[in-house]
């Protein structure tokens, strides 16, 4: 796994862009610390790419909050996965972050709608959510750049978020 | 973490995807499978076996979200190992599943025990199902291949599978 680009804010910011992506590895790997400044105690990381537009991604969860297990879906969402993780806001326990790993599989494959895999959550000594979830954008496109934003509205990423964007390589070999 | 074989099925698709000959010098394994089978009206588990082994000696305990329920299940002395799930012919076209799994200790004389977790997505509500499962093949042979397969459905075209060694430091 090789690092390819990093943001660590200084500042909130709204949005977190990785553009020009090399097209030289086969799988993608974000891996993300945040907090957002939403007035809530953790809500929705959106997500989109250059591919996405109209109405052409798909989410589905499975998510648990120490009392309760949920499954949600959503599709025809335009312009961005929501769903995608759960971040903490301004109204959870101070210095809490969430952390997000997230899959991309076949980013530069042509011949398949490009379909992420999440896993992310945080903990607040009595509060709290995990999630898993599952995304696509129905784009048989490359994957040239990624972005994420907060959902709840006007919200901004923090100062400590950081973002980390990983290629994956795989083998000549088949081992057939 | 080192690629060790890739695997990309070509037109016409395929039944089996094996690995043979893994290297014995890593610590950990990592199965890393984009996947769509041709199956209609159902959904599949990522079926996978170990040392061409077909005894009954596989298990599973998963968790998993499908058609906006939570479900949990066990299985037991299964001829093969399924703790996710693929894309089956029914979703969306041109959509493949997200899966890894996670084999530590593959060398070892112990029983062998999976962790995996898995996507497969659809526009719709049916045929998507993130999973998170746990499995274990009751032998305590080292792993030296490893099989993806189906008996009756088809592994599609462009279907990509990729083994990985991880090593400890």
């Amino acid at each position: 796994m090789v690092w390819i680009a990093g943001q660590t804010l200084g500042t909130g910011a709204n949005n977190i862009d990785f553009t020009s992506i090399p097209q030289t590895f086969t799988h993608l790997q974000a891996r993300i610390f945040t907090r957002s400044s939403v007035a809530v105690t953790g809500h929705d990381l959106n997500m989109y790419t250059n591919t996405t537009s109209g109405s052409n991604m798909t989410a589905h969860l499975l998510e648990g909050n120490g009392s309760s297990v949920n499954s949600n879906s959503g599709y025809g969402n335009p312009s961005s996965i929501s769903l995608v993780a759960w971040v903490p806001g301004a109204s959870s326990t101070a210095n809490v972050f969430g952390s997000v790993v997230i899959d991309i599989l076949d980013y530069r494959n042509t011949n398949k709608n490009k379909t992420f895999r999440t896993i992310s959550g945080y903990d607040a000594n009595g509060s709290g959510q995990v999630n898993f979830a599952s995304g696509m954008v129905m784009s048989t496109s490359a994957i040239t750049s990624i972005g994420w934003f907060v959902g709840g509205g006007g919200g901004q990423m923090i100062a400590g978020t950081r973002f980390d964007l990983y290629g994956i390589t795989t083998s000549q070999v088949t081992g057939a | 973490m080192q690629p060790i074989y890739t695997q990309t099925v070509g037109a016409g698709g395929t039944y089996v995807v094996t690995f043979n000959n893994i290297p014995q010098t890593f610590t950990d394994l990592k199965l890393v499978v984009s996947l769509r089978e041709n199956s209609t009206g159902t959904i599949n588990q990522l079926f996978v076996r170990f040392n061409g082994s077909s005894a009954a000696n596989y298990s599973r305990t998963t968790v998993y979200g499908y058609n906006n329920g939570v479900f949990s299940d066990r299985a037991t002395n299964q001829t093969e190992m399924g703790i996710t799930f693929t894309n089956p012919g029914s979703s969306t076209a041109s959509t493949f599943s997200n899966n890894e799994l996670t084999i530590p200790n593959y060398t070892s004389s112990n029983f062998k025990s999976i962790i995996g977790d898995g996507v497969s997505e659809n526009n719709g509500v049916l045929y998507a199902a993130p999973a998170l499962g746990a499995g274990l093949w009751a032998n305590t042979s080292a792993i030296t291949s490893l099989t993806v397969f189906y008996s009756t459905v088809v592994i599609q075209q462009y279907t990509t599978i990729s083994l990985y060694g991880i090593t400890k430091g």
